[in-house]
């Protein structure tokens, strides 16, 4: 019996041939229903999943990263793969750059070394995220691909009565 | 209290021993070429303020500054500090919010910040606060961001980016370095 994962990509979209329940992604993916391509190149890189072509012929790694990544794909799936390696219970969010830990309440959103972060932008995400529930953390991807993790909360300094 | 200050660069000089004494008292400034003054001592030196705290008191209507030799308004200082200082519009605006709340404000420089924030005051305490002031329709290099949380997780302090808007509202984060 296969103990590996079998997904299948055509016109772009991953479908599921299968994906056995002792593989942590594939329990994420019967709770969603859905599998992100995230998750597709991490069960590769770790040799637990195949990925077919419409030719039925084994995609590499290299062959489904050209296919489905965008700018933020490998700095995300760095940290995905740190996530993991750490035991962590992460999932894809809603945004190329968003991961999220469920079980800790926490959304991570991955940045990069020298890759500028508009301030207006990061603001968003940290009260969007608040207001969801979550924590937020920021992850820095280095030139060589080491995660940096930063807690972010947005704080006030309340008054202090002085006496002059 | 009217205290004269001499402009000279980015400093603001008080020549008067006594006044500067009493600003000192209120954590305003420090004594020239004393290297860790403590407010409860008196000093018989000259008394060196940043800009920030220039304006501030000049506002307040505490100081005169002097420029190029004679008295000039609060908005001579103002647009004198935007001249020379880049950045100082947003560094003031958190410098006034904060130091209207109550705290001190002094260089965050040795710690490759903006500013450190003191609640109680420098000489009775270490700073629990490095602020880095960035404009909201601005970028930051992330790098920045990795540089104050490195700096203020190893010296126990916490890292804020103080972020003014162009109504010249400010909102805090503060940074934290996690393992996960």
């Amino acid at each position: 019996m296969e103990r590996r994962a079998v997904f299948r990509v055509r016109n772009c979209s991953i479908e599921i041939v299968s994906c056995p329940e002792t593989i942590y992604e594939c329990r994420v993916v019967k709770e969603r229903g859905r599998i992100h391509p995230l998750q597709v190149a991490y069960l590769l890189h770790t040799s637990n999943a195949i990925v077919l072509d419409e030719n039925d012929r084994e995609m590499s790694l290299h062959e489904f990263v050209s296919r489905f990544s965008n700018p933020s794909f490998w700095i995300t799936f760095s940290t995905y793969v740190d996530l993991r390696k750490r035991g962590r219970r992460v999932e894809p969010g809603l945004l190329d750059n968003e991961l999220v830990i469920e079980d800790r309440k926490l959304k991570i959103y991955v940045f990069e070394e020298c890759v500028p972060i508009h301030i207006e932008k990061l603001m968003q995400l940290v009260d969007t995220s608040i207001r969801q529930g979550y924590k937020v953390v920021i992850a820095v991807v280095d030139m060589h691909g080491d995660v940096t993790y930063y807690e972010v909360d947005k704080m006030r300094f309340p008054t202090i009565e002085r006496r002059v | 209290m009217k205290v004269r200050a001499v402009v000279i660069g980015s400093k603001a000089i008080v020549l008067d021993v006594d006044l500067g004494n009493e600003l000192f008292k209120k954590f305003f400034g420090k004594p020239f070429s004393v290297a860790k003054p403590r407010p409860d001592q008196t000093y018989r030196t000259p008394f060196v303020l940043s800009l920030y705290e220039a304006l501030y008191l000049c506002e307040k209507g505490l100081l005169v500054p002097i420029l190029n030799g004679s008295e000039a308004t609060c908005s001579d200082l103002e647009e004198y500090c935007r001249k020379l200082v880049p950045g100082f519009d947003q560094r003031y605006t958190v410098f006034k919010d904060l130091r209207d709340r109550g705290y001190i404000l002094r260089s965050g420089m040795k710690f490759g910040a903006d500013f450190a924030v003191y609640e109680v005051g420098p000489g009775y305490e270490h700073a629990p606060y490095i602020l880095l002031v960035v404009r909201r329709d601005e970028c930051i290099d992330p790098i920045s961001i990795v540089r104050i949380g490195r700096v203020g997780h190893s010296v126990r302090k916490r890292s804020v980016l103080a972020i003014v808007d162009s109504k010249g509202v400010v909102d805090y984060l503060v940074f934290k370095w996690v393992k996960l």
